[in-house]
């Protein structure tokens, strides 16, 4: 296991930069996520730190000892990949003693640790076939167990669990995350999924475009994200953004299509110009009686009942703004209050960067 | 099936059968006349049946009574020749031809694409608006009228093609198969020999099997550098016909000879054929 970091990391293919200036610590035994939509550069980053893909500059470093030029064979990294990872003219047993072999153990110590990795991924029975017979869980398990069965200094993932079906993609999930914190190794795991993201990592990597967008725990981002992608990329359903401008003492939401009174630190983040409000679904609710501050009186457009979540859509001019309800919210029974809870508000400037308090930073 | 008198296919069925005659007619000529004796090859109209004589073929592999006649002297010299020349030629390329194509499928470097179109070219070019050029130089180089020289030519000749043929199979193996070797501790010329090389064996045959064709039919460099001892089968043959008094049934038995192991070929790699006319995508189709 090792801290791995990534300096001033850059890769071109021609006139495509995929990875941009990317800046990175990931301390010894820590889950990082890389998570950011297709083609941002996850899985060059992560060749990058595995060593199949030479960075066209910056530098890979292992416990501070730089590796950019080693080769893949002799950084010692453990790789899972997103659809084939196990040779498939080879047994299970087979594939999990390749990399044993590679390193000349005893006949012995590899059948030891075969046995070992085989009782935690509970392989015993499958250890004989050949992965092209196994269902995809089966076989990303396999692929797991040879990556942590020779103590790598990293572990790396390139969506692993993007093959199997959803309901075992859970579980899958579940043991995984287990098993790191159990095994200690240093993870790095690519992903689109944000859910995903969200339920694995200790930090989360954002990233778009080849550059780092935001690093931080789940909660975090979830939080306090730091620009108007952050707030759109991670949560589920996505955040809500709305335009809006200083107009007297209240604020004129979506060109004037609703007014709405916001606290002071609001209404200063936003000054005389126009801004972006973003709020998540989760943050707008309907209440009986109007509060103090975030209230619109609007009629639902879309109503939608899922277990206790109580969805619902309703329109401020062009805007669809998305909230949920504690109590079941009737369609076309007229006029409801929507409440937007401003202490999670996020104020953004029309380039999509978040503006901040000088006193909450 | 049989075709109804007023099927839509009968007049291409027609067209087709006649296509056939016009290309099989003279190769049934050939195989029969390799067989006659001189007596019998210039009867008319022409016997269908008739005893055979296997003079011809005698001559052409140097055995029987035609053993020591210099006619057939030069025929063996040439049969022999033309095996040494394709068969070393052919391995030269394929071996060759396999490396370059699975650096061009994995490596990125300057001009790679410019260098898969200068290989493919060097097929394209007329052979006779070079001839003069290599004819100079491989007299300069002591390579004139050897069998060396000619392998050397061949080699170049099939080159391309074969870089050609293997980057499209290589191109059909998926670089997750070096990847896993390499982050697994083992080097790339490891996954080469060990999981590569065996997944593209079909095409490392179909390769060869193209070259070995090509090599075997050369006519136009192999006539020009080569003009006693190292002249191939063809080039024997064709210098055979202009002279005066042709051994007919020599000339048809080496005719049938040159077409033996063309035919096996091609049979062979028919499963590649089609696919190796759409060059490039050729692996992706063909498992
Ligand atoms: N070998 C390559 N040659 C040329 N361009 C490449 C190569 N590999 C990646 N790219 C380009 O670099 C960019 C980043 O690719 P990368 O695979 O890192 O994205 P990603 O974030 O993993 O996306 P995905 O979620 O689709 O896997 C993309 O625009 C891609 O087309
Ligand atoms: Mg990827």
């Amino acid at each position: 296991m090792a801290r791995v970091e990534i300096r001033d990391l850059r890769v071109h293919f021609g006139d495509v930069i995929a990875v941009d200036g990317v800046n990175l610590d990931v301390e010894d035994g820590e889950f990082v996520v890389f998570l950011g939509p297709s083609g941002c550069g996850k899985t060059t980053t992560l060749r990058c730190v595995a060593g199949l893909e030479s960075p066209t500059s910056g530098e890979i470093l292992f416990d501070g000892k730089t590796v950019t030029q080693l080769d893949s064979m002799n950084r010692n990294v453990a790789m899972v990949f997103q659809f084939i990872s196990l040779y498939p003219h080879l047994t299970v047993r087979q594939n999990i003693a390749f990399p044993l072999k590679a390193r000349r153990l005893p006949k012995a110590v590899i059948e030891e640790k075969i046995q070992w990795v085989s009782r935690i991924f509970d392989l015993a029975e499958i250890l004989d076939l050949r992965p092209g017979r196994l269902p995809p869980g089966a076989r990303q398990k396999a692929a797991l167990a040879r990556s942590v069965v020779r103590d790598p200094n990293v572990l790396l993932l390139d969506e692993p669990l993007s093959a199997i079906d959803e309901q075992f993609r859970e579980e899958m999930r579940w043991e995984l995350r287990h098993l790191q914190k159990e095994l200690g190794v240093t993870s790095i795991y690519v992903t689109h999924d944000q859910r995903e993201a969200m339920s694995l990592a200790d930090r989360i990597v954002l990233m778009n475009e080849g550059k780092i967008v935001q690093v931080g725990a789940p909660a975090e981002l979830f939080n306090d994200p730091t620009n108007q992608f952050s707030g759109f990329f991670i949560g589920s359903p996505a955040m809500n953004f709305v335009r809006a401008r200083r107009k007297g003492e209240k604020a004129a939401l979506a060109e004037g299509a609703a007014t709405i009174a916001l606290p002071d630190n609001v209404m200063q983040l936003m000054g005389d110009q126009e801004v972006l409000l973003g709020i998540r679904p989760q943050h707008v609710a309907t209440i009986d009686r109007e509060a103090e501050f975030g209230c619109v009186r609007t009629t639902p457009s879309q109503v939608n009942s899922v277990g206790r979540e109580h969805w619902f859509d309703f329109q401020l001019g062009d805007t669809t703004i998305k909230g949920m309800s504690q109590s079941r919210v009737a369609q076309g029974t007229g006029e409801i209050i929507a409440r937007l809870d401003v202490e999670h508000l996020h104020v953004f400037d029309l380039k999509g960067e978040r503006l901040r308090g000088e006193d909450r930073s | 099936m049989i075709l109804k008198r007023n099927s839509p296919f009968l007049i291409p069925a027609i067209v087709l059968g006649i296509y056939m005659i016009y290309s099989l007619g003279p190769i049934f000529w050939l195989v029969l006349s390799s067989l006659k004796s001189r007596q019998d090859l210039f009867t008319l109209p022409p016997k269908l049946f008739f005893t055979p004589d296997l003079s011809g073929y005698e001559a052409v592999f140097g055995i029987g009574a035609a053993k020591d006649s210099a006619a057939a002297i030069g025929l063996v010299q040439s049969l022999y020749n033309s095996i040494i020349v394709s068969i070393a030629g052919t391995a030269l390329a394929t071996i060759l031809g396999t490396l370059a194509g699975y650096a061009c499928s994995r490596f990125r470097f300057v001009g790679r694409d410019d260098f898969m179109f200068f290989a493919l070219s060097t097929r394209m070019i007329p052979p006779t608006a070079v001839l003069v050029f290599y004819h100079v130089m491989f007299a300069k180089m002591g390579l004139s009228d050897t069998v060396s020289g000619l392998i050397i030519v061949t080699t170049f000749i099939n080159l391309g093609l074969a870089t050609w043929i293997m980057k499209g199979f290589f191109d059909g193996v998926p670089t997750a198969v070096e990847s896993i070797a390499k982050v697994n501790g083992y080097s790339r010329f490891y996954a080469f020999r060990k999981f590569v090389l065996p997944m593209v064996r079909g095409g490392i045959a179909a390769t060869a099997g193209f070259c070995f064709i090509f090599a075997w039919n050369e006519f136009a460099f192999s006539s020009i550098l080569s003009t006693t001892k190292a002249k191939t089968l063809p080039v024997r043959l064709s210098s055979a016909m202009g002279s005066t008094g042709i051994e007919w049934t020599q000339i048809c038995a080496a005719g049938v000879v040159l077409i033996v192991p063309v035919a096996i070929f091609f049979y062979l790699i028919r499963r590649h054929i089609l696919m190796g006319m759409t060059f490039g995508v050729l692996g992706k189709a063909g498992h």
